[in-house]
């Protein structure tokens, strides 16, 4: 059993890694079989891969199940990936939202995090209390936004992308993704409006 | 010249910074902003709804990681996608009928060595019927004849 901050990458399998060496060079050697050159693409790109399933799975797991599934698509699939057709990171992004998106697809009750605490007891401000309260019912907003969107509002807010690269990882035109998020902010902004008034009269 | 109606509609879209809004139409939402209060009204609005996304974002990221990040996760990540890759089955893939398949990628190293071995057999063969087929047939020789000890003579010579 390989216990946590050890490694399970065999020593000396493969050509010695070049820190300097890029994604595309990374994935042609992982596509002859370098498992130390696919570390090093998971070790660089891995975090990324978290952060974006984790803005869109329901839980921790589900985020890490994610990321794990689409490294080792990635893997499988790495003599595919064509360079001067596309980053590599658009490419994982694409993989990476999909997932989500499927895993959204399975009917399953949406939930935020067990231990997911809107509103800090110790925070004896009013003014604290109903922002967090506010922020929660965002949380609970985006969690509830149609896949789409809320991958649209991912990528381009969380991620900094620009339209035209959440396109080339949603596979729409940059029109639909300006679609998706105005319809998402449309959304967040009612329920910003809906928070403002219910604050405005006492509720 | 960009309209205040589709400059509304890009802030309803990308919000108030304009490093998000589409490249080249950045220089213009620019100017319009520099000369237009209702533009400026515009983006200001926009942003507000841009903190508490982005806040909303943080939050629930926050509550997913619980105090961790994507970099404490990482080691969990590396192991099992290494656990995975290894036992992947990697010099076959099923393929779509459910029969094996070879890829080129994984195609173990000694496959040379085997192919390599193999030729070198059949040419040996291959010279060896060639040899029997072609060569003249010996002659017949009395078995009593060659089992007689040579002639002292012969063997110094």
């Amino acid at each position: 059993m390989v216990r946590e901050g050890e490694s399970e990458w065999p020593a000396g399998h493969g050509e010695d890694t070049d820190k300097t060496e890029d994604a595309a060079g990374l994935l042609a050697r992982s596509a002859r079989g370098d498992r130390r050159a696919f570390d090093e693409l998971v070790t660089r790109y891995g975090p990324m891969a978290l952060r974006v399933a984790a803005r869109m799975a329901p839980d921790r797991q589900s985020a890490e199940d994610i990321a794990q599934e689409a490294m080792v698509r990635i893997w499988r699939r790495a003599e595919e990936f064509d360079g001067r057709r596309a980053r590599f990171t658009t490419w994982l992004y694409r993989i990476v939202v999909n997932l989500c998106i499927d895993l959204r697809r399975k009917p399953r009750p949406v939930a935020l995090p067990e231990d997911f605490d809107p509103v800090d007891p110790s925070a004896g401000a009013a003014e604290d209390i109903e922002a967090d309260e506010r922020r929660a019912a965002l949380v609970r907003a985006i969690d509830e936004l149609p896949s789409g969107q809320r991958a649209a509002l991912t990528l381009v807010y969380d991620e900094g992308l620009s339209g035209a690269e959440a396109a080339q990882v949603l596979g729409v035109s940059t029109k639909a993704v300006e679609r998706l998020l105005a319809r998402a902010r449309a959304r967040l902004r009612e329920l910003l409006m809906a928070g403002h008034q219910r604050s405005e009269v006492g509720i | 010249m960009m309209t205040l109606k589709r400059f509304r509609k890009l802030a309803d879209s990308y919000g108030a910074d304009l490093r998000r809004w589409p490249e080249r139409l950045r220089p213009e939402a620019r100017r319009l902003v520099e000369s237009s209060a209702q533009a400026r009204e515009i983006i200001g609005r926009a942003g507000e709804l841009d903190d508490a996304i982005i806040a909303a974002g943080a939050a629930r990221s926050d509550s997913v990681w619980s105090g961790d990040g994507p970099e404490d996760a990482l080691p969990r990540l590396r192991n099992g996608v290494a656990a995975r890759i290894r036992s992947a089955a990697p010099a076959t893939a099923i393929a779509a009928g459910g029969i094996p398949i070879r890829t080129a990628r994984n195609a173990p190293r000694r496959v040379g060595w085997i192919s390599l071995a193999t030729a070198a057999s059949v040419a040996i063969l291959a010279g060896l019927v060639l040899g029997i087929r072609y060569s003249p047939a010996a002659p017949q020789q009395d078995l009593l004849a060659l089992l007689q000890p040579a002639p002292v003579q012969l063997l110094s010579d």
